[in-house]
C-alpha cells in the first residue's frame, strides 16, 4: 500500500515536472515574443517590420504544407527580421485550427495568414478575426467565403488542367485512365478535379475507368492502385491530385512491373527525384516559395494599412524529366 | 452427454463469422472477375498485413479487458525512428528495425505501467499515450517525412514478405495463447482479474507484458508500412486503431476480456480487407464505401452474436 | 380455474444435449407460498425462466389468473404482474433509493422529474417496510438484504401478484431473514402468490403451503408442507436416502502442521492465534463481518497483515501475495467463488489447471494431454457433472462450480486447505459430496480450516471449533464438547456475540 502511494506520488511529480519543464520552455519563447513587440511599438508606425504575424497552417506534415510553412518562416526571418511570427500547426484538424485562431487573436496579432483546413469550416476563422478587427490573408487554399483581405494562391483548377493536358498528350488522345482524389470536400480536391473535368475528362477517346479518394495518403493510394491494377489490365495512366499519392501509385505499379503514366502535383522532393530517375512521369509545381513570399508581403502591407489586391495568383508549372534539374535543388 | 451431429444451426453457432467471410467471398467471386485472380488474393493479404499485425496486438490487449489506442501513433513513431536511421545510413537496416521496435515497446511499457500499476483505465491511459506518441513522432521528425532509399529495407514490404511476416506473427501468437502459460494467464487475467490473482497469477506483470507486446507489434507493423511506402511519415497511421479494434471484435474477442482467438481476429481482418478491396473493385464511390463498411461490420457482428445466442 | 394465480401444465424445455424440464405441472392459489426444491441442475431456474417469459416452453401451457400466456417477453410478464427477485441482484449503485423505486415509472411535473414528491413517497414506503434509510441514500450503500427488500418493494409497486424469489435468504443474516419473512406474510395478506426457491429446507417447511420437488428436470411430486419431514424432502430431491447429513469420520490426527501467532491487522483483527494439525478439520464460526474471512484472506496473501507469524511445519513463512501462499502449499476456496474463485468465461480445464500450470510445463509449452488427464481425473473423483472439461465454468450449477474450485486447489497438493463458506448456495446432494471430499482430504493428512456461518455444518464437520467475534478469537471447543452435547448451537452463538 505504502509502496503504491509512494510510486504514484513519484509518477505524479514526474508528470508535473515535465509539465513545468515544457511550459518553462514555452515561457522563454513567449517572453522573447512579447519582448519584441514592446520594443517595436515605437517603430511600429513607420517601419515595415515590427508586425505580429499569425500563421495558421493546415498541417505541417504533408510534404507541401511543410514546404510552405518552412518557406514562410524563412522568408519572414530574412526579409522582416523585426517581425514576430507565430506559426501554428493545425494537424489536419479543423477544430484545432479554430481554437488556434482564438489563441492568435488573444495574442493580438496584427494580421493572420490562413492556410485553411477546410473550405467551409475554416471560414469561421474569418468571423473570429473580423470581430477582433484582425485582417486575414488566405494562402494556398481558399475558403468558400471571400470576405478576407486578400487571397494568395495558385488556382488549383489550373493544376488540374495542366495534369489533364499533359496526360492527354502523352496518351495521344486515347486510352484508359484512373484518378486518385484527395480528401473529399477539400478545395484542392474539388478544384483540381474541376481542372481535369475541363480537359482530359472531355476527351472522347479517353475513358476514365475509376475515380476514388485516397485521402492524400501514400499508403491508401498504394492499396487502391493495387486493386485497380488487378482489375484494369489496360490501364494507361493514373492522375493523382497530389504527389504523395502519386508516389504510392508508383510504388504499386513498380512492384507489379506495370508501365504507367503517373502524374501528381506539389513537386515534393521524392517526386522530383523519381522524375529525374525516369520513374515518375511528371508533377505540377505549386510554387511554395512564391506563395510564401507573396503572402507574407501582402500580410505585412495589410497590417500596415496599405491597399492590396483581393487576389494574387502564383502560377503552376509542369515539371518533367526535361526541366526537373532546375527545380531539384531549389 | 452424447456427441451431437453438427447440424446447420450448430455450425452457424460455432463458425458464424467465418460464414460471413465466406459469403462475402462467394458474392465477390461471382460479381468480380478480378477477384478471382491469385494476384488479387495476394493483394488483399498484403494490404491487411499491416492492420493485421496491429489487430493481433489489439486482440491480446482487449482480451485482458483493456484497449490500446496508441497503436496508430506508434506506426508513425516506428516509421520515423527507422526512417531517421536509414536516412543517415541506408545499410543500417537491422539497427533501424530494432530501434523502432524498442521505442514502440517502450511506449507500450508506459501504457502497461499506468494501466497495471497506477490503475488508470486503459482507455484513458492509452488515449494519453496516443497523443504523446503522435507528438513524439512530430517532434522527432520535425514534422517532415523521411524519404527512404534503402534497397534492403524496401524488401520488407515487397511481394509476399509482409504476408509472411504477418502469418508468422499470427502463428506465434496463436501458439502463445493456446499452448503457453503466458496465454493462459492472459485469458485468466482478462476473465477475472481477482480470481486470477487469487490463483497466484502475477496479473500486473501480465498486463505490463501484454501492453509491451501491443507496442512491439505496432512497431513491426510500422516498419512494414514504412517499407511498403518507402517513407517514414509522422502523420501516418491515424485511425488505424479503429480497424484493429473492429477486426478483433468482429473476430469474437470480448470487450470485457477473457474471450478471443487469433483465428477469429484473422477472419476479422480478412473481412475488413475483403471489404476495402471489394468495394474498390466494384467502383463504389468513396462516400458510399464508408457507409457500406460500417453497415457490413455491424451486420457481421449481429449475425455472429445471434447465431451464437439462439440456443440460450 | 380462476381460483389459481398461476397454473402450469405439462411444461417441457429441451436444450441441445440436455432435457432441462420434463412435464412439470403445478398450481398456486392467491395468498400462497409455493416452494420449489431440487438439487442444482434439477430444472428450477429453467422453469422460472419459462414463467417469466425469458424462455419459451417447447410444450405445455402457463395460465395466469386463468388466462393463457403466450409469446411474451420479460417486460410483458412484468406488466402482467409476474416479478422475479433474482439470486444475484443487479442494482444501480449510484442511484438513490427513491430513484430506484420509481425507475421506469417516474413521477413527473410538466416534463420534469418531480423529485420532491418521489422522495416523500419513497420515505413513506421505506417506513412501511421498516427500513431505516432515507430515500436519498445511494443503493450502493445498502446491504444485500436491503437491496432485496428494495427489489420486493419495486415488484409490489408494479402491482405484481406473483413474486418469484430465488434463494432470497442465501446471503441474509438471521435477523434479516426474519424481516423478509414478515414481509412475505404481509404480501400474502394482499393475496400475492409467491414462488419460493431455496435450499434451506427448514425455512421452506415453515414458510410454504405447497412444495414441488424436481429432480433432473423431472417433476417428482407436489406435497403440502404440513405432514412432510425434512428427511422425506431430501429423499425426494436426491432420489435416495442420506443416512447422515454430515458424513464425519474420525481420522488419525497428526502433528501440528500450521500455526498462526499473534496475527494482527489494524482495525480488522487482532492477536489471532490458532493451530491446525494434519488431518484435522478446524471449524471457524462467528457472525458475518466478524473478521473470519479477513483473517483467511491475510493468511492466503489476498490482503496484507501488519504483524504476527504464519508458521508451516515449524518454518516461518513470508506471505506477501497469493503466489507466496500457493508456493508454500496453502490453498483457499474463497467465500465468493464468482469473484475470487473462478474465471466464468473460461473452461473447466483452464480453471482447474490455472494455479498448477507449472506442473505441465515441458520446455515452453503446456503439455495439454497431461493436463487434460489430471483434470479429468479430478472431474471423475469429485463427480463434476459436465458435458466435457472444455465447457465454460459459467454454465455449471453452483455445486459443480464449487467442485471445480476444489479441484483446482486439490490439484496443487496443498498441505493446508482453507475453505471459506464451502457450501453456500449449494444443494443438499452437492453439500454431502463436498463433506465427503473434506473427510477424504483429512484422511490424506491435509490440515483443513473451514469457515462457515452454518452452525449445524460447523458442528457436524469440525474436529475443533474456533469462534471469532469482532476480529478476535472468543471461544474454542473440542469435538468431545460437541459430541457429548456439552456445547450446543446456543453456546456457539453466545461466544460469537461476545463483545471484547
Amino acid at each position: 500500500m505504502r509502496v503504491k502511494k509512494l510510486l504514484s506520488t513519484i509518477v505524479a511529480c514526474t508528470l508535473m515536472l515535465s509539465l513545468v519543464a515544457c511550459s518553462s520552455g514555452k515561457n522563454e519563447n513567449a517572453s522573447q515574443n512579447e519582448g519584441n513587440p514592446t520594443q517595436e511599438a515605437s517603430t511600429d508606425n513607420g517601419s515595415e517590420g515590427g508586425v505580429k504575424i499569425g500563421v495558421l497552417m493546415k498541417t505541417m506534415s504533408d510534404t507541401y504544407s511543410n514546404k510552405l510553412g518552412t518557406a514562410i518562416q524563412s522568408y519572414v526571418e530574412t526579409q522582416y527580421p523585426d517581425a514576430t511570427l507565430y506559426l501554428l500547426d493545425g494537424q489536419a484538424d479543423i477544430a484545432k485550427q479554430i481554437s488556434q485562431a482564438e489563441d492568435l487573436i488573444a495574442k493580438k496579432v496584427n494580421v493572420i495568414i490562413l492556410n485553411p483546413q477546410d473550405a467551409d469550416g475554416s471560414a469561421q476563422v474569418l468571423d473570429l478575426a473580423a470581430s477582433a478587427n484582425i485582417p486575414v490573408v488566405e494562402v494556398n487554399t481558399e475558403t468558400t467565403r471571400t470576405d478576407y483581405a486578400s487571397f494568395v494562391g495558385s488556382e488549383d483548377v489550373e493544376a488540374g488542367e495542366i495534369m489533364g493536358k499533359y496526360v492527354t498528350e502523352q496518351l495521344g488522345g486515347s486510352g484508359k485512365i484512373a484518378i486518385l482524389e484527395g480528401e473529399m470536400g477539400q478545395s484542392a480536391q474539388i478544384k483540381r478535379y474541376e481542372g481535369l473535368e475541363n480537359t482530359i475528362l472531355k476527351e472522347a477517346g479517353i475513358e476514365c475507368v475509376a475515380t476514388l479518394s485516397a485521402s492524400w495518403s501514400r499508403s491508401t493510394a498504394m492499396s487502391t492502385t493495387e486493386d485497380w491494377l488487378g482489375k484494369y489490365k489496360d490501364l494507361k495512366a493514373i492522375i493523382c491530385e497530389n504527389d504523395d499519392m502519386a508516389m504510392g501509385a508508383l510504388q504499386a505499379c513498380e512492384s507489379q512491373n506495370r508501365e504507367m503514366i503517373i502524374i501528381g502535383t506539389d513537386a515534393i522532393p521524392d517526386a522530383l527525384q523519381a522524375i529525374k530517375d525516369g520513374r515518375l512521369s511528371a508533377t505540377v509545381l505549386q510554387d511554395a516559395a512564391g506563395q510564401a513570399s507573396t503572402s507574407v508581403d501582402v500580410a505585412v502591407k495589410v497590417a500596415n494599412g496599405e491597399e492590396v489586391d483581393s487576389r494574387y495568383k502564383v502560377d503552376f508549372q509542369l515539371i518533367t524529366s526535361e526541366n526537373v534539374d532546375q527545380y531539384i535543388n531549389q | 452427454m452424447k456427441i451431437k451431429k453438427l447440424n446447420g444451426m450448430e455450425f452457424a453457432k460455432k463458425y458464424g463469422i467465418l460464414i460471413v467471410l465466406i459469403i462475402m467471398w462467394i458474392i465477390m467471386l461471382s460479381v468480380s472477375p478480378t477477384f478471382r485472380t491469385t494476384d488479387n488474393a495476394v493483394n488483399i493479404l498484403r494490404q491487411v498485413s499491416v492492420n493485421g499485425i496491429i489487430a493481433i496486438g489489439m486482440t491480446f490487449v482487449i482480451m485482458t479487458g483493456g484497449i490500446d489506442l496508441t497503436v496508430g501513433s506508434l506506426i508513425a513513431v516506428s516509421g520515423v525512428v527507422a526512417g531517421s536511421i536509414l536516412v543517415a545510413n541506408p545499410d543500417n537496416v537491422i539497427l533501424a528495425i530494432i530501434a523502432a521496435i524498442i521505442v514502440c515497446g517502450f511506449f507500450g511499457a508506459i501504457n502497461g505501467f499506468f494501466v497495471a500499476y497506477m490503475r488508470v483505465p486503459a482507455f484513458v491511459a492509452t488515449l494519453a499515450g496516443m497523443t504523446i506518441a503522435r507528438g513524439f513522432a512530430y517532434v522527432y521528425s520535425d514534422g517532415k517525412p523521411y524519404t527512404l532509399a534503402s534497397e534492403n529495407f524496401s524488401l520488407i514490404g515487397k511481394g509476399s514478405v509482409p504476408i509472411i511476416i504477418f502469418l508468422i506473427i499470427a502463428l506465434i501468437s496463436h501458439i502463445i495463447l493456446s499452448k503457453m502459460k503466458f496465454g493462459r494467464y492472459i485469458y485468466a487475467t482478462g476473465g477475472n482479474l481477482k480470481a486470477a490473482s487469487a490463483s497466484g497469477v502475477k496479473v500486473k506483470a501480465i498486463l505490463l507484458k501484454v501492453y509491451i507486446l501491443g507496442g512491439v507489434l505496432a512497431g513491426i507493423a510500422g516498419i512494414v508500412l514504412a517499407s511498403r511506402t518507402n517513407s517514414g511519415q509522422p502523420a501516418v497511421g491515424t485511425g488505424y486503431e479503429t480497424d484493429a479494434i473492429a477486426a478483433a471484435v468482429i473476430g469474437g474477442t470480448s470487450m470485457t476480456g477473457g474471450v478471443g482467438t487469433i483465428g477469429g481476429t484473422l477472419i476479422g481482418i480478412l473481412i475488413i480487407g475483403t471489404l476495402n478491396n471489394g468495394l474498390n473493385l466494384l467502383d463504389v464511390s468513396s462516400y458510399y464505401q464508408q457507409i457500406i463498411k460500417g453497415l457490413i461490420i455491424l451486420g457481421a457482428v449481429c449475425f455472429d452474436i445471434h447465431s451464437k445466442g439462439s440456443s440460450r | 380455474m380462476e381460483e389459481y394465480r398461476l397454473e402450469v401444465r405439462n411444461l417441457h424445455k429441451k436444450f441441445p444435449g440436455v432435457y432441462a424440464v420434463k412435464g412439470v405441472s403445478f398450481q398456486i392459489k392467491p395468498g400462497e407460498v409455493h416452494a420449489l426444491v431440487g438439487e442444482n441442475g434439477a430444472g428450477k431456474s429453467t422453469l422460472m425462466k419459462m414463467i417469466t417469459g425469458e424462455y419459451t416452453p417447447d410444450e405445455g401451457e402457463i395460465y395466469h389468473n386463468g388466462k393463457l400466456l403466450k409469446n411474451r417477453s420479460i417486460t410483458d410478464s412484468q406488466k402482467e404482474g409476474i416479478a422475479m427477485i433474482h439470486q444475484e441482484l443487479a442494482p444501480l449503485p449510484e442511484m438513490s433509493i427513491a430513484e430506484n423505486i420509481f425507475l421506469g415509472q417516474e413521477m413527473m411535473s410538466g416534463g420534469f422529474l418531480n423529485d420532491k414528491v418521489m422522495n416523500l413517497e419513497a420515505e413513506k414506503i421505506l417506513k412501511e417496510y421498516g427500513m431505516s434509510y432515507g430515500p436519498k441514500t445511494k443503493v450502493g450503500k445498502l446491504s444485500v438484504a436491503q437491496i432485496q427488500m428494495l427489489e420486493i418493494i419495486k415488484a409490489v409497486r408494479k402491482n405484481a401478484d406473483i413474486i418469484i424469489m430465488d434463494e432470497p435468504t442465501s446471503s441474509l443474516s438471521d435477523e434479516e431473514s426474519q424481516i423478509l419473512f414478515k414481509i412475505i406474510e404481509e404480501l400474502l395478506e394482499k393475496q400475492v402468490a409467491i414462488i419460493y426457491i431455496s435450499h434451506r429446507l427448514d425455512e421452506i417447511l415453515s414458510l410454504a403451503n405447497q412444495i414441488t420437488v424436481l429432480r433432473d428436470g423431472e417433476y417428482i411430486k407436489t406435497v403440502p408442507a404440513t405432514g412432510v419431514t425434512k428427511d422425506q424432502l431430501v429423499e425426494m430431491m436426491v432420489g435416495r436416502t442420506l443416512d447422515n447429513i454430515y458424513p464425519k469420520e474420525s481420522v488419525e490426527i497428526g502433528d501440528v502442521l500450521f500455526q498462526i501467532k499473534n496475527l494482527s491487522s489494524q482495525g480488522v483483527f487482532k492477536d489471532v492465534n490458532f493451530e491446525v494439525r494434519a488431518g484435522e478439520i478446524l471449524g471457524i464460526s462467528g457472525l458475518m463481518g466478524a473478521g473470519r474471512s479477513e483473517i483467511m484472506n491475510s493468511i492466503f496473501g489476498i490482503d496484507k497483515y501488519d504483524s504476527g507469524e504464519i508458521i508451516l511445519e515449524g518454518k516461518k513463512l513470508q506471505i506477501k501475495s497469493t503466489k507466496d501462499a500457493i508456493d508454500n502449499k496453502i490453498a483457499m476456496v474463497s467465500e465468493d467463488r464468482k469473484l475470487f474463485g473462478l474465471i466464468l468465461c473460461r473452461s473447466i480445464k483452464e480453471n482447474i489447471s490455472l494455479p498448477n500450470l507449472h506442473k505441465y510445463h515441458k520446455s515452453l509449452f503446456v503439455n495439454e494431454s497431461k493436463e487434460k488427464e489430471s483434470v479429468k481425473q479430478y472431474k471423475e473423483s469429485l463427480g463434476i457433472k459436465c458435458a466435457s472439461v472444455n465447457v465454460n465454468v459459467g454454465t455449471l450449477s453452483g455445486g459443480n462450480q464449487q467442485k471445480v474450485v476444489l479441484a483446482k486447489w486439490l490439484l496443487s497438493n496443498p498441505k493446508v486447505l482453507i475453505l471459506d463458506e464451502p457450501t453456500r448456495g449449494i444443494d443438499v446432494g452437492a453439500k454431502f459430496e463436498i463433506y465427503k471430499i473434506m473427510v477424504e482430504l483429512a484422511r490424506q493428512g491435509i490440515a483443513i480450516i473451514m469457515v462457515s456461518s452454518d452452525l449445524p455444518e460447523v458442528m457436524g464437520m469440525s474436529d475443533r471449533i474456533l469462534v471469532v467475534s469482532s476480529g478476535k478469537v472468543t471461544g474454542c471447543f473440542s469435538r468431545d464438547d460437541i459430541v457429548s452435547g456439552r456445547i450446543t448451537q446456543k453456546n456457539l452463538l453466545s461466544s460469537a456475540l461476545q463483545e471484547v
